[in-house]
């Protein structure tokens, strides 16, 4: 999908937010100061930046300067007002306060790619091929018909792939936040899916929290 | 209170200065008076008595000549209104009042000093009534009464404005004070009085600037500890951060990602690894909050067994990094809470090795000098720069955090290492140099 530098300098944060991204299937190169950040991102081309504040070396506002042309999401340990300003007024796409929780890391990252329309590769898991940008779906070869809210909770189901949701928060992404709809809804959906696509052992129930895509990693 | 003072002090002035003024013009004028009615009585008389000379040699003869007394009453009378004098002679047929008369009128024409009076027997017939003007010294009496009046009534304008001059002056360093007392209370503690000369405001303002400075030493002494208390704050919650955000984001993995066996060990471990560090946090922060005004149980301890024990705590982190432990033992023994003490000498031991390179040396020492004992651990690590000797004792503070951080530690050993200083009077200091080494010292200055 993407190809994410994530400069933070706490190992184990750095390692987690790896660790995340590599389920959603995103490539990644970690680094721990601001220097190498700025020298790595001058070699590799990134899709994004993760970008911690507080680093040694360089710190996250004088790396950004050296490298705004790529998009950047600020991490940031403080919350206070300046700090996301002096980020979003040097270029940030969007800063994230720790701690964070993955899935709204997650769906950030989604949200800056796809404003910079850095993923829309197309996505092929069995005999299915879905494209993201003309929104269409092929189960070996042959295009099938989607509703637009199926699709919306299939794009949901790879961008978050290996990850349980919640049918809460499945509502929420594919759906909106201004929906409401009951949860049953989101069974239906994901009943036709699993049909329509052949996905019965794809798209496994996680007991007690939801649906989750299974792709081999 | 400055225009009260003024005002009093004016009206104190203006009534002296006039009633003064009264009390003088009125004497002037009595004496004056006194004076010419002095003059006019021995004038009457000698007028009365030449009259009665005169009339005499006229009325000697038992017969009045009406006609000569005329003339020569007349003759008086012309010759003294040629100087100034008016008298009169009336004849009356009986004896009236013998003595002279002294009165003061005031005619159409004047004022006069008027005084009647028989003629000595046996012509107390005849009466002489004498008048003299004085007018003219009137006038020049209540002349002069007027410069003096005008005199004074300048006299009391200008003392107004001097007066208030004066005021003015002698309350300018109140003014300042009231304005110097504003400005503080806005907050402005560096305003000072700038007062010159002596005297009892300007002790005011002496005591006043002492005060200000010591309003101002105890302001800025409560703003750093209240600066040192944010600092606290603001690193806390950032030291905490770091483990929950990872013990949060692991289970969240967890629970949501398909796991193999590895990953769950490796996982769980991580979140057992900085649920220890926070614990670890956690219990550093309770023994410097016991250690705050905590008074030490003290005791004499061996310096042989106390340096005994932490080379015995101290010996697989040694042996891990080939760091060699020398002891020299100047003193037999010190007085403090031996666990205490043990606890800062560990400290200091694990930060000296933790600077060492592999092959290093520590040197532990308790030496004796001035009565002082002190106690010290010495490496030949990689020094501490200059600038940040002065924030080692910060809580949370770390010369090197990715290092610290990797090697658990919580940024609060040294912190603690103060505070056990602290309790038994003792001093911390810490030397160093980079790429030479760091020397801690604690002077122990009670016995």
């Amino acid at each position: 999908m993407a190809h994410i530098l994530i400069v933070e300098d706490d190992r184990d944060i750095n390692d987690l937010i790896a660790r995340n991204l590599k389920l959603v299937s995103h490539t990644y190169r970690q680094v721990f100061d601001g220097i190498t950040a700025a020298a790595t991102a001058e070699k590799e081309d990134f899709d994004l930046v993760l970008l911690d504040v507080m680093l040694p070396g360089l710190d996250g506002f004088e790396v950004i300067q050296k490298i705004s042309a790529t998009p950047t999401i600020f991490i940031t340990a403080k919350d206070g007002l300046s700090d996301r300003l002096t980020g979003l007024s040097l270029g940030a796409d969007d800063y994230i306060v720790k701690p964070f929780e993955m899935l709204e890391l997650l769906a950030r990252i989604e949200a800056v790619l796809r404003r910079t329309k850095k993923n829309n590769a197309a996505f092929n898991l069995d005999s299915v091929t879905v494209d993201m940008t003309t929104r269409t779906v092929k189960v070996k070869g042959r295009e099938i018909d989607l509703s637009p809210k199926e699709f919306d909770l299939l794009e949901v189901l790879i961008r978050n792939q290996n990850i349980a949701l919640s049918r809460e928060k499945l509502l929420e992404l594919a759906w909106g936040y201004d929906y409401f709809g009951e949860t049953r809804t989101v069974d239906n959906h994901i009943q036709k899916l699993r049909s329509k696509l052949g996905w019965e052992e794809r798209i496994k129930t996680v007991y007690k929290l939801g649906y989750r895509l299974e792709v081999k990693r | 209170m400055r225009l009260r003072l003024y005002l009093a002090t004016y009206l104190l002035f203006i009534v002296i200065l006039f009633s003064s003024l009264g009390i003088v013009s009125t004497f002037m004028t009595n004496t004056q008076i006194n004076m010419y009615t002095d003059k006019c009585i021995r004038e009457f008389h000698s007028i009365s008595s030449a009259l009665f000379f005169d009339l005499h040699a006229l009325v000697g003869q038992d017969r009045f000549f009406a006609q000569e007394i005329a003339i020569l009453v007349d003759g008086y009378i012309s010759y003294f209104y040629q100087h100034g004098i008016i008298i009169e002679v009336t004849e009356y047929g009986h004896t009236a009042y013998a003595g002279a008369v002294v009165s003061y009128i005031t005619l159409e024409t004047g004022q006069y000093i008027h005084i009647s009076g028989a003629l000595p027997a046996p012509l107390e017939i005849f009466r002489l009534y004498y008048f003299y003007n004085i007018t003219a010294y009137m006038e020049d009496m209540s002349r002069i009464q007027n410069i003096l009046l005008m005199v004074c009534i300048i006299f009391s304008v200008i003392t107004a404005f001097a007066l208030y001059i004066i005021v003015a002056r002698l309350f300018k360093p109140l003014g300042l004070i009231s304005k110097a007392t504003r400005n503080i209370a806005s907050g402005h503690y560096n305003e000072r009085i700038h007062v010159k000369g002596s005297g009892e405001l300007t002790q005011v303002a002496e005591d006043f600037n002492q005060m200000a400075e010591q309003i101002q030493d105890q302001i800025y002494h409560l703003e750093r500890v209240a600066a040192e208390k944010q600092q606290f704050i603001d690193n806390f919650a950032h030291e905490i951060r770091t483990p929950l955000t990872s013990i949060f984001g692991n289970a969240e993995y967890m629970q949501r990602a398909l796991l193999d066996e590895g990953e769950t060990i490796e996982l769980t471990q991580l979140i057992m690894n900085n649920s220890t560090h926070m614990k670890q946090i956690a219990n550093s922060l309770l023994q410097l909050a016991t250690l705050r005004d905590y008074t030490p149980v003290v005791e004499e301890i061996p310096i042989r067994r106390l340096f005994d024990d932490v080379g015995k705590t101290m010996y697989d982190s040694l042996l891990e990094k080939k760091v060699t432990l020398k002891c020299k033992i100047g003193t037999d023994s010190l007085w403090g809470q031996e666990d205490l003490i043990r606890s800062l000498l560990l400290n200091l031991c694990y930060n000296a090795v933790k600077a060492c390179e592999k092959g290093g040396i520590i040197e532990l020492s308790a030496r004796e000098n001035w009565d002082y004992i002190i106690l010290s651990v010495k490496d030949n690590g990689h020094g501490i720069a200059p600038e940040n000797l002065h924030k080692l004792t910060e809580p949370f503070f770390r010369v090197d955090k990715a290092r610290s951080r990797e090697a658990g530690g919580i940024g609060l050993g040294l912190t603690l290492c103060k505070q056990i200083a602290d309790v038994h009077g003792a001093k911390l200091i810490v030397e160093s140099a980079l790429g030479v080494g760091t020397m801690v010292s604690v002077t122990f200055t009670t016995p």
